[in-house]
């Protein structure tokens, strides 16, 4: 089966003329009478209906060929996709009708501590919940349905089925689920009270279904097993469901019991247990059962009375009803009431104690992927069988024909009353239906009765609810055209925000610019004392101090007195932990205390928009009003909002970033917002800093460098002269002349001449190296445009009125008329008048002549 | 039956034309052919000041007409030609209808409601300005600059 199929419906409806509010919930009476197990299945199925009078008196309709199947509400939900949230709490199904979730209602345990729910058993079901009730005594708790998603309902609604599973036979109608013994209701007996039951239920902790889901009604609440006459423990009654006990008397397509701990052999639970029964999956069990070839036990035990109220079964099955004597398989007319149709089917079976089951079987031959439900219906016409179903004669045939028809028509109406939605077509499963229908509600959500066919392609045509937010607690009423809105007249400015920053905030004036422009551009060069180069080289041998600076910007408004105080002193500018400062100057500036707000609103200015006119020539297109406010972009206001209003000119600053933005209200500074225009009103300052690390490090180099050449230089010519002097200062000694020592010199010389020269270049090169160092600058921050600084600098309203043509318009109004919409009397008025339109009743003449005056008021005439 | 003769100067489309009727006179005509309502034939004698009459009351129809034309026959007749005025005729009536009037001297003026045939002129504009607040933004070169240094 199919995920998203919808099951759960139990076996027989009972159809609520009108919408949900008309069922009552009351309590229990008795306190022997329980319900056990309880399911409330968010679905309606519809399916075959069957015939006959059952004992109690009430009529089922026959089931018809054509299959209503509930689970068209699948297949509005199949669309988009189903996904299914399993889990032990709850079972939540997010279906989809075209683009919209669902709302699927989840059931909460009951929340009585007392409540012993060791018994229950948990079944999730798609778009249907089981909720694992106990047994209920005297009270029945109000169950909470939450909505878990939402559904856009599209004007169907869904049926709420509630099953029960009760220790005494039930009787519904429409004041509930009554207890009923021996064909009589038991007096102040009703168990269920649905009205009540519906009315209060609950979608959330505040809310109850009924004021916040008109469409839900239930259609369906039905007992799903009865036992007659049986008072007592449940013991008995438990012993007698077992899994092959069938409420529907469609051979298994009732919901099968399981017992969970009890000893089961062959589907049979052979031992009394307390065990409760539960629901099990319907719909799964009706997958796994074929329909065919297969039988149905009713199990009784001794000693007891049994009565099951089933309903026939589908024209196109046949089943055998075999009854058992204590289970020696005997036929013995063990039943002391049988109602069998004359098609030999058995719709209804009363037994008295003794016999231990009863058996059926069925032969049935539709295909078991049906769903079938059944409803009750009072005062429908009986089918009418006919003599010989084999020889059916064509008389016969058109009562049958005119039976299905008009029953059809009943379901759909009767289906339409709950606004579900509804397939007429055999073979229920077909998710891609060519038709169907659905019920209509009216604008409050209350079923109508009537019913619109649909196909695929209109589907989607159909209005929605009024609101698809179910969960919205104040919906729009349009019935009391009622604007639950709360409006207000003023839109409050907010707080400028004090956000933490890392970086430091100074206002310095211009002479302070200039110094912190030569700061970051100063070098080595040139250093015209030792102290300057040892501050550069203390403090920027490694780090530029232009790398430390994010921006320069300059404001054309003295924002001193907003952003820093009075007592406020400047100081040095530190880049790092390094003060800034050009020849023993230092960089000053007042520094922004941590925590303040750089973002501030001032007020401009205002004005009042006057009327010249007083008429049409007051508003666009033939006046307009621009309000221009420097930086940002003209704003024009709207003349039908802003006509009569005193107009507020603010504009909100950002020191940080330099935006501004220019905010247009009405009749206050906290009035509304008519028009905001964006703009920057910061001037970014081009900062261009010398990579000082870089440039004075290869200053610094190149200068030990040429130190070094130097040095060497020197001692190459000291070296050349010492070793001459001392060849010089051994001529006395018999040594060679001067000339052969300053020749022997010269050879040393040659040397030192080449050491010399050596040396030379290398003090060449590096002195060359120093006066080359190339300055490489950075430029800090953007540069942004001073062009708005060229235009004014004051904000203005322009206003500009429309001037009328030359020549004297004093007749307009006498041969033109003034353009008006003017509803009423024609006496009212005086001179020339046109008019639309007119009606000319209350006096009495010739027709043409009316039509000559309608086209005389038409064309104007003189009043 | 009888047949007043005016003189008219009011609009054909006014209702009530009482203050522009003059009388001329009234004169007795008898029914020599059928006359219609809407568009009665009627012969008189002759008489001058008939032919100046634009206007008339008959009063078997209590209907007032416009004389469309005069036709001098023989035997001193004249017949009128003439045509019902209905705004005139049934004005009380007309006046209590009601009606939806979309144009009219009443107001006296231009109103709110947007005349597109009202001759204002299509160009020409009167262009006004409001100087707002006494500007708080100068190009002063004292005003501070804003400084942002990295560290804290």
């Amino acid at each position: 089966m199919a995920v998203n199929e919808i099951y759960g419906a139990p076996s027989s409806w009972y159809t609520i003329p009108r919408s949900f509010d008309k069922i009552k919930i009351a309590n229990f009476t008795s306190n022997a009478a329980s319900i056990n197990n309880a399911r409330v299945a968010l679905a309606m199925q519809a399916g075959n209906i069957q015939p006959g009078t059952l004992l109690d008196g009430s009529i089922c309709t026959h089931a018809i060929p054509a299959t209503l199947s509930g689970h068209e509400w699948n297949t509005m939900f199949d669309v988009g996709g189903i996904n299914v949230k399993g889990g032990p709490d709850n079972c939540i199904l997010n279906k989809h009708f075209g683009s919209s979730p669902g709302i699927i209602y989840r059931v909460n345990a009951r929340s009585s501590e007392s409540a012993d729910t060791s018994l229950a058993q948990r079944i999730n079901s798609e778009l249907s919940f089981n909720s694992p009730l106990t047994n209920v005594y005297d009270n029945w708790d109000v169950y909470r349905m939450c909505p878990v998603t939402q559904i856009d309902f599209k004007r169907f609604v869904f049926a709420i089925v509630l099953q029960v599973c009760t220790n005494f036979e039930t009787e519904i109608d429409s004041e509930g689920i009554k207890r009923r013994t021996d064909s009589t209701n038991v007096p102040n007996s009703i168990m269920i009270d649905l009205q009540t039951w519906l009315s209060d239920m609950k979608y959330s902790d505040t809310e109850t279904f009924h004021d916040h889901y008109p469409h839900i009604c239930t259609v369906n609440l039905v007992p799903l097993y009865q036992q007659y006459g049986n008072t007592a423990v449940w013991n008995n009654f438990s012993a007698w469901v077992d899994a092959d006990h069938r409420l529907a008397c469609i051979p298994n397509m009732n919901f099968d019991y399981t017992c969970s701990g009890w000893n089961q052999s062959a589907n049979r639970c052979t031992a009394a247990n307390t065990g409760t029964p539960v629901l099990t999956n319907a719909v799964s069990w009706m997958d796994n059962q074929p329909i065919s070839g297969q039988s149905i036990r009713y199990t009784m035990d001794n000693g007891t009375q049994t009565n099951m109220m089933f309903l026939g079964d589908s024209p196109c099955t046949l089943f055998t009803l075999f009854g058992m004597n204590g289970g020696n398989g005997t036929s013995s007319g063990i039943w002391s009431t049988c109602d069998i149709n004359s098609n030999n089917n058995r719709y209804q079976v009363r037994t008295v104690r003794g016999y231990s089951h009863l058996d059926w079987a069925y032969t049935g031959s539709e295909s078991d992927s049906s769903r079938r439900v059944f409803a009750w219906w009072r005062d429908q016409p009986v089918y009418p069988a006919p003599a010989d179903p084999d020889n059916i004669t064509p008389t016969e045939q058109l009562a049958i024909n005119a039976w299905k028809a008009l029953i059809s028509s009943h379901i759909h109406h009767m289906v339409s009353y709950t606004g579900a939605v509804f397939q007429n077509s055999v073979g229920g499963y077909n998710l891609n239906p060519a038709e169907r229908y659905i019920g209509l509600i009216d604008e409050r959500g209350y079923a109508t009765g009537e019913f619109e066919i649909i196909t695929e392609d209109t589907l989607s045509d159909f209005i929605q609810t009024a609101s698809d937010n179910f969960v919205d607690d104040t919906p729009y009423d349009p019935a009391s055209e009622t604007d639950p809105n709360e409006y207000s007249d003023t839109m409050t400015s907010g707080d400028p925000p004090n956000v933490k920053s890392c970086n430091k905030y100074y206002a310095i004036d211009g002479d302070n610019v200039g110094i912190l422009y030569s700061a970051l551009t100063q070098t080595l060069d040139g250093v015209a004392t030792g102290e300057k180069e040892e501050y550069l080289l203390s403090h920027f041998l490694t780090t530029s101090p232009g790398d430390l600076i994010v921006s320069l910007r300059w404001y054309p408004f003295d924002f001193y007195d907003i952003f820093f105080e009075s007592y406020d002193v400047p100081k040095i500018i530190f880049v790092g932990d390094l003060p800034l400062s050009y020849n023993d100057t230092n960089v000053v500036g007042y520094k922004a205390r941590a925590g303040t707000s750089f973002s501030i609103t001032v007020n401009i200015g205002s004005f009042k928009m006057f009327r010249k006119w007083g008429d049409f020539r007051d508003y666009s297109p033939y006046t307009a009003c621009t309000i221009y406010t420097p930086f940002c972009t003209p704003i024009k206001l709207d003349l039908s909002v802003c006509m009569d209003h005193n107009i507020y000119v603010q504009m909100c600053i950002d020191l940080l970033t330099g935006a501004c933005t220019a905010v247009i209200r009405l009749d206050s500074t906290e009035g509304i917002i008519v028009g905001t225009s964006s703009g920057s009103c910061g001037v970014d300052l081009p900062v261009s800093s010398l990579d000082q690390a870089t440039y004075n490090n290869a200053t610094f180099s190149a200068i030990q460098q040429s130190k070094s050449a130097n040095i060497q230089l020197d001692s190459q010519y000291v070296g050349a002269v010492f070793s001459g002097v001392m060849t010089a200062a051994t001529a006395g000694s018999g040594k060679a002349p001067m000339s052969v020592q300053a020749a022997e010199a010269g050879r040393s010389a040659g040397k030192g001449v080449v050491g010399i020269l050596r040396a030379w270049d290398t003090k060449i090169a590096a002195d060359y190296n120093l006066s080359h160092i190339p300055e490489q600058y950075k430029q800090i921050s953007a540069v942004t445009s001073t062009l708005s600084m060229l235009l004014p600098l004051n904000s203005y309203a322009i206003i500009e009125r429309p001037q009328m043509l030359p020549g004297d318009h004093s007749q307009y109004g006498h041969t033109v008329g003034y353009k008006t919409l003017y509803n009423g009397r024609l006496g009212d008025l005086s001179g020339y008048t046109v008019c639309q339109t007119a009606d000319l009743s209350g006096f009495a003449a010739p027709s043409s002549v009316k039509d000559m005056i309608y086209q005389a008021l038409k064309s104007g005439v003189y009043v | 039956m009888m047949v007043t003769l005016y003189t008219n100067t009011a609009d054909v489309f006014k209702l009530d034309k009482t203050a522009e009727l003059t009388q001329l006179r009234q004169a007795a005509f008898t029914a020599t052919k059928q006359i219609t309502m809407l568009e009665p034939r009627i012969d008189l004698d002759y008489a001058a000041d008939i032919l100046s009459a634009n206007y008339c009351y008959i009063d078997i129809f209590n209907a007032w007409y416009f004389i469309e034309d005069k036709i001098c026959d023989i035997g001193k007749k004249i017949t009128l030609v003439c045509s019902i005025d209905p705004l005139y005729t049934f004005k009380d009536g007309i006046l209590n209808c009601n009606v939806c009037c979309i144009r009219s001297e009443s107001p006296g003026r231009p109103t709110d409601v947007p005349d597109s045939q009202y001759p204002v002129h299509p160009t020409k504009k009167l262009t006004e300005v409001i100087k707002l607040g006494t500007g708080i933004f100068k190009n002063d070169p004292a005003y501070p600059y804003f400084l942002t240094v990295q560290g804290t």
